[in-house]
């Protein structure tokens, strides 16, 4: 009762904002044109419509798409900045980025090539001084909780030489961070969605390291604590065959994920992505009936950063010739 | 002083419940419009077109606030607290008077909050659809009926109380 009274108060302003915001999403009518427009400049033009227009303009290349949308979720962030009362929210979401380029800095640091790039204007970092203090080895001048979590993950690739490490620890920091902004927050919804994250995490791992036939060591090394999913379970059942483990995961809502994304017996790591992706997309649906509410602001941002993820599948398959068929077989579950 | 119940005498009855009436409808006004009006500056921030709608969504949990002041007045004025020094008023019709004007405290209390809140969710109506303002009118003023209803029955009892 009181939060119903609190949150018109501390968020309605926001969410006023963000609710006329979501009516200009893309919208599965645009979606459905921009996968069966003939090309790339048909392409453009029907985002020109959109607030990604002005992005798109000189774009040509592959490359030039990476650029504008990050460039227009940058913009996203810069928005949500201004509007949201409560900056935690989003740094939370910021810290995302923030490991991400940690994770890349650090291996690029010890030489290992990553065909990932840094999200420069998406995390709270300055990723020029971080780079420099990576390389020197100096991290005082390093907020946590990057700090701590790079010395380990320095501390545990110098032992091993194993840059594997270095995403994992990066990866345990950065949701052990999540979960405990979330769970500040002393929302259910919100603590809901990263518990399930962190599930999902931990079984693309189980899959994964399944699929490459590793120790089961390695899982118990890398998984990750604070989800749903209890470790103890699906160590005990790692060696067993995968229906096993669908079987196990049927109590849950995650036994879909999984049936899906094994493509005869093989593991299929993107497709299982994607069902990732729909599987939180529809996590947040509720959210559109909360009127007023932390729900929004949280699901308002994930469903602007997976319609980015969408438009980079439908625009980068656009150009480097796949069918439409194949687009719309990789395309994502839309919030709007 | 004449006699008192819980402390106070007639007259003073007669006073705590005129304050209390527009202290308690005001204060539930005061919440539903906050509610309402916060979330209409957001979408009028994105979209200034939508300003009718929502403006009249926003307005409405104010009624409570005036049933409350139309209360509160009408004791003041059929009691003649302005005038005298009250000693007209007995105990008994003090508390009577005290006892009518409940209903408009609490049902002004109580509505004019959920009318904020519904409110607030007709105001993210508007937001997503313009053309449903009317609708979401409708059903903000659903809630109003009660706040209606209480001011209805309270100045039937003040009326009562002041024929004695």
């Amino acid at each position: 009762m009181l939060n119903a009274l609190r949150d018109p108060l501390k968020y309605g302003f926001a969410v006023g904002r963000i609710k006329v915001r979501e009516t200009k999403m893309l919208g599965l009518n645009r979606i459905d044109r921009l996968v069966s427009a003939s090309n790339f400049a048909d392409q453009k033009r029907i985002l020109a419509e959109t607030d990604y227009g002005s992005f798109f303009q000189e774009a040509t290349t592959p490359e030039d798409v990476e650029k504008a949308l990050n460039d227009y979720l940058a913009i996203v962030y810069e928005f949500l900045e201004e509007v949201y009362p409560d900056k935690q929210i989003l740094s939370y979401f910021r810290s995302r980025y923030d490991f991400h380029n940690l994770k890349v800095l650090l291996k690029a640091k010890y030489g290992e090539k990553t065909a990932e790039q840094i999200w420069s204007k998406l995390g709270m970092l300055e990723t020029e001084e971080v780079k420099k203090a990576i390389e020197e080895g100096e991290l005082e001048g390093i907020a946590e909780p990057y700090r701590s979590a790079l010395y380990e993950a320095m501390e545990r690739f110098e032992q091993d030489k194993n840059s594997q490490q270095i995403d994992i620890v990066l990866d345990k920091a950065l949701y052990k961070h999540l979960y405990e902004a979330a769970k500040k927050q002393k929302n259910k919804f919100f603590t809901g969605f990263v518990r399930s994250s962190i599930d999902l995490v931990n079984l693309k791992v189980f899959l994964r390291a399944k699929s490459l036939n590793r120790e089961s060591k390695f899982i118990e090394d890398a998984f990750l604590d604070r989800g749903f999913l209890e470790k103890e379970k699906l160590v005990s059942i790692y060696y067993d065959s995968l229906d096993i483990a669908v079987n196990m995961l049927k109590e849950t809502s995650y036994a879909a994920i999984v049936q899906e994304s094994i493509v005869g017996q093989e593991f299929d790591p993107d497709l299982f992505d994607k069902k990732v992706d729909d599987f939180l997309v529809r996590y947040l649906q509720p959210a559109k009936y909360i009127p007023v509410g932390l729900e929004p602001l949280i699901s308002y941002i994930i469903a602007k950063e997976n319609e980015v993820k969408v438009l980079r599948v439908i625009l980068i398959g656009k150009l480097s010739g796949l069918s439409a068929q194949t687009i719309k077989e990789r395309v994502r579950v839309q919030y709007v | 002083m004449g006699e008192t119940f819980l402390g106070f005498n007639g007259y003073q009855w007669a006073v705590f419940a005129a304050s209390l009436s527009v202290i308690f409808g005001g204060i539930g006004s005061c919440v539903g419009i906050a509610s309402a009006a916060k979330m209409s500056a957001g979408v009028l921030a994105e979209d200034p077109d939508k300003f009718g709608g929502l403006l009249v969504l926003s307005i409405l949990p104010g009624t409570q606030g005036i049933y409350g002041f139309i209360t509160g007045l009408l004791v003041v004025v059929f009691f003649g607290l302005l005038e005298g020094d009250g000693k007209s008023i007995v105990l008994a019709q003090g508390v009577r008077i005290f006892l009518g004007c409940l209903p408009v405290m609490i049902m002004c209390l109580v509505s004019g909050i959920f009318q904020g809140m519904v409110s607030t969710a007709g105001v993210s109506l508007v937001a997503k659809r313009g053309e449903a303002a009317g609708q979401g009118m409708i059903l903000s003023a659903l809630v109003e009926t009660y706040a209606v209803l209480s001011l209805v029955v309270s100045l039937f009892l003040i009326m009562a109380a002041q024929s004695g």
